[in-house]
């Protein structure tokens, strides 16, 4: 299996890469594309990257300057795919120099270029953000000319904001793999968090679909950052240095990776690396390449990962524990908790009165704040199911998991065969068995009756 | 059976509560309008909102129950919903008779469960606010109307005064004609009728930000149900981005 150990698979990057900025990206800076032609040419390409995330800092606001930072983070809307914006998430440039065979701006693709100015996106990130539509900048981009030259570009539009308008809000800035470290200093003391995206769970799919860009690459900035942080921590500095962290993401879906591999990287890098999250993005084609996969990734299986992230990180939860060599994928019909409790019914049921906070936590249906409810409240009344529903405490699938004052509840003997029809989703359950091998369906048949 | 009436401000409360407990009435209503209906046995009492008193009340909340169950009966004033400020002194009394800290532990009672679910939700749209507060700039100032549920004005003021520290703003609560005017240096609330602050739509950045909005758009994933679940439609009257006015093209 492949994890962070194997990242010297892929040879180094050219050095002699040729300094490469297409015609158009120096006719896009050179002529007058109006600021919003660029806007939407720049979010648009910016729109597959996942985090938009505004925690984790405690910047203060300084006197005469704009903003400050929110540590639990602030969402300011909600796109028409569900997803938060917090950030004006926008690429400084899409004009790449790369061929990356997943994404859409890249060096062969026939898409529209553009590249902002630092003064013109200086300039409307501190407009946006005055009217509160942003808590402050994710600021990415593609590789225009080479890696330092993108990252003096971002790092330019940066400190225009920071010390030119006095900008104290949010910055989340892409490290651009392959630049310089001390571009990558400079940058980490003035934003709060930086990010190098993983892409690919397995080395191999990224040589493959990446072929300009190489996992030792991706990991060296990672790395440095991670050491610098550790080595600046509890030391009082003028600029705080990355103050909220590193995060990184993956695609999912499309170098064929089970989630496993995934999962096991995303530990790797929460320990190794201390991230603060690990995003997963489903593929979804938008280029056509022989090797990805002609359809797009099902959004569930995006977030049964999500489930079994917060699991790793908010539940103790090991790697380990919920994928192993005999199932290395997450199934649609139930989620990884439910996956790793049926498996583990010999620790069930479980006394709410009395099991400790880190076994209650395991019980599916029941989350951190229901966990803490009943810790805190235990203490002084006793707990039966009519108070633990007054509580808040959802049981609908607790309920086959605990017990009360010794009471079940469940209504059914705890086994796998029982336990696992009632928890599923009833047409992914349905799926597993392959009932529609057997079974006949008809628009107009009724689908079998699987709850008991 | 006593119906009280105050001014619905939380200072209002307390000195209600000072009432109650100074004279032993037992309330059956604590609310800020007058009753439509009062029924045969209930009588009405009128609380004049004293500062003295009030400051009292919060003392002994903060003492014998501690800092965050003060913020949970301050929250449940605030709140909307019907007999909040009921709840919040049956929380009190049941907090004063057990004389302990450890009230906020209690949720196995009833009157602390339901306070504790009014101040969150209270809580809730204040947060939510943080982010969905739109300003435009109108001339130096910048304006922003909002029309929440509970009253949550005075909540979010000190928020903004920290990021918008050298400016001049001011956010209208156009269900409750009263607004939080910033100059600068400091805050106050004052009445603001609705009508008082005419339509404008000249700041360019308001279109630009619909752009963004509209490019930022993952269309193969589209779900409105979620977008609704944490946005719900109740704010989008003031939210530029979910304006039906047709986008300029590029």
């Amino acid at each position: 299996m492949e994890t962070i150990a194997d990242k010297s698979l892929i040879k180094a990057p050219k050095a002699d890469m040729e300094p490469f900025i297409p015609e158009i990206a120096k006719e896009s800076s050179r002529t007058f594309m109006g600021i919003e032609e660029k806007l939407n040419i720049l979010a648009s390409g910016a729109k597959y990257d996942v985090s938009c995330s505004s925690s984790g800092s405690r910047r203060k606001n300084s006197a005469g300057g704009m903003g400050n930072a929110a540590p639990s983070g602030i969402c300011h809307s909600w796109s028409d795919d569900g997803r938060c914006i917090s950030l004006l998430k926008i690429l400084q440039g899409n004009a790449c120099a790369y061929n990356c065979s997943y994404c859409l701006n890249r060096k062969d693709s026939a898409c529209r270029r553009a590249v902002f100015s630092p003064a013109e996106l200086a300039e409307l990130t501190m407009n946006f953000y005055r009217r509160n539509y942003i808590e402050g900048l994710f600021l990415s981009s593609a590789v225009i000319g080479s890696p330092d030259a993108t990252m003096e570009m971002m790092l330019k539009t940066v400190k225009l904001l920071r010390q030119g308008h006095g900008f104290n809000g949010y910055i989340h800035m892409k490290a651009i793999p392959g630049a310089d470290s001390m571009l990558l200093d400079e940058a980490a003391s003035y934003v709060d968090r930086m990010s190098v995206n993983v892409e690919f769970a397995n080395p191999k799919s990224l040589a493959l679909f990446a072929p300009d860009k190489n996992s030792g690459a991706i990991y060296k900035p990672m790395d440095y950052l991670h050491q610098r942080s550790q080595e600046q921590k509890g030391i009082k500095l003028r600029r705080p240095f990355l103050p909220a962290g590193q995060t990184s993401q993956m695609i999912i879906g499309a170098g064929g990776e089970s989630d496993r591999e995934i999962i096991n990287l995303s530990q790797d890098l929460y320990h190794g690396y201390s991230l603060k999250r690990v995003y997963y993005s489903a593929y979804a084609p938008v280029m056509e390449h022989p090797l990805l996969p002609g359809g797009p990734v099902p959004l569930w299986r995006e977030h049964r990962l999500y489930e079994a992230d917060w699991l790793m990180r908010f539940y103790g939860f090991e790697a380990g524990e919920l994928l192993s060599e005999q199932q290395k994928d997450f199934s649609d019909a139930y989620d990884p908790k439910v996956g790793w409790a049926l498996n583990h019914l010999d620790q069930f049921p479980v006394e709410v009165n009395s099991a400790p906070y880190e076994l209650l936590l395991r019980v599916p249906g029941i989350g951190v704040l229901s966990a803490k409810k009943i810790v805190m409240t235990r203490r002084f009344s006793n707990l039966d199911f009519e108070t633990l529903s007054r509580m808040g405490v959802v049981l609908k699938r607790a309920v086959y998991f605990i017990t009360a004052n010794g009471k079940y509840r469940g209504q059914v003997e705890i086994s796998e065969e029982t336990l696992r029809r009632r928890l599923s989703k009833p047409e992914a359950y349905a799926r597993q068995l392959n009932i529609f091998d057997f079974i006949p369906i008809t628009p107009q048949a009724k689908l079998p009756s699987l709850q008991l | 059976m006593f119906y009280y009436i105050f001014d619905g401000t939380f200072e209002g409360f307390l000195s209600v509560v000072y009432d109650i407990y100074a004279s032993g009435r037992q309330p059956v209503a604590i609310t800020a309008n007058h009753p439509e209906h009062l029924s045969l046995f209930a009588q009405e009492v009128v609380i004049v909102t004293d500062r003295k008193k009030a400051a009292r009340v919060a003392e002994g909340i903060k003492k014998s129950l501690g800092v965050s169950a003060y913020q949970h009966v301050y929250y449940c004033v605030l709140s909307a919903q019907p007999d909040a400020c009921l709840c919040a002194f049956a929380y009190l009394r049941f907090g004063f008779a057990e004389g302990s800290k450890n009230t906020d532990c209690r949720l196995d009672k009833k009157e602390v469960e339901l306070t504790h679910r009014i101040s969150n939700e209270v809580s809730m749209e204040r947060h939510r606010l943080l982010g969905l507060v739109r300003f435009c700039q109108r001339g130096l100032a910048l304006y922003a109307a909002i029309s929440p549920r509970h009253d949550v004005l005075e909540l979010i003021a000190p928020h903004f005064c920290r990021r918008y520290a050298s400016s001049v703003w001011v956010i209208h609560d156009l269900t409750r004609e009263k607004a939080v005017f910033y100059n600068g240096r400091n805050w106050s609330i004052n009445p603001l009728p609705s009508f008082a602050v005419p339509g404008d739509e000249s700041d360019p950045f308001v279109d630009l930000w619909r752009q963004y909005f509209a490019a930022i758009n993952i269309k193969e994933r589209r779900n409105p149900k979620q977008q609704k679940q944490y946005m719900p439609q109740s704010y989008w009257q003031h939210l530029p981005e979910k304006s039906s006015k047709p986008l300029s093209k590029t």
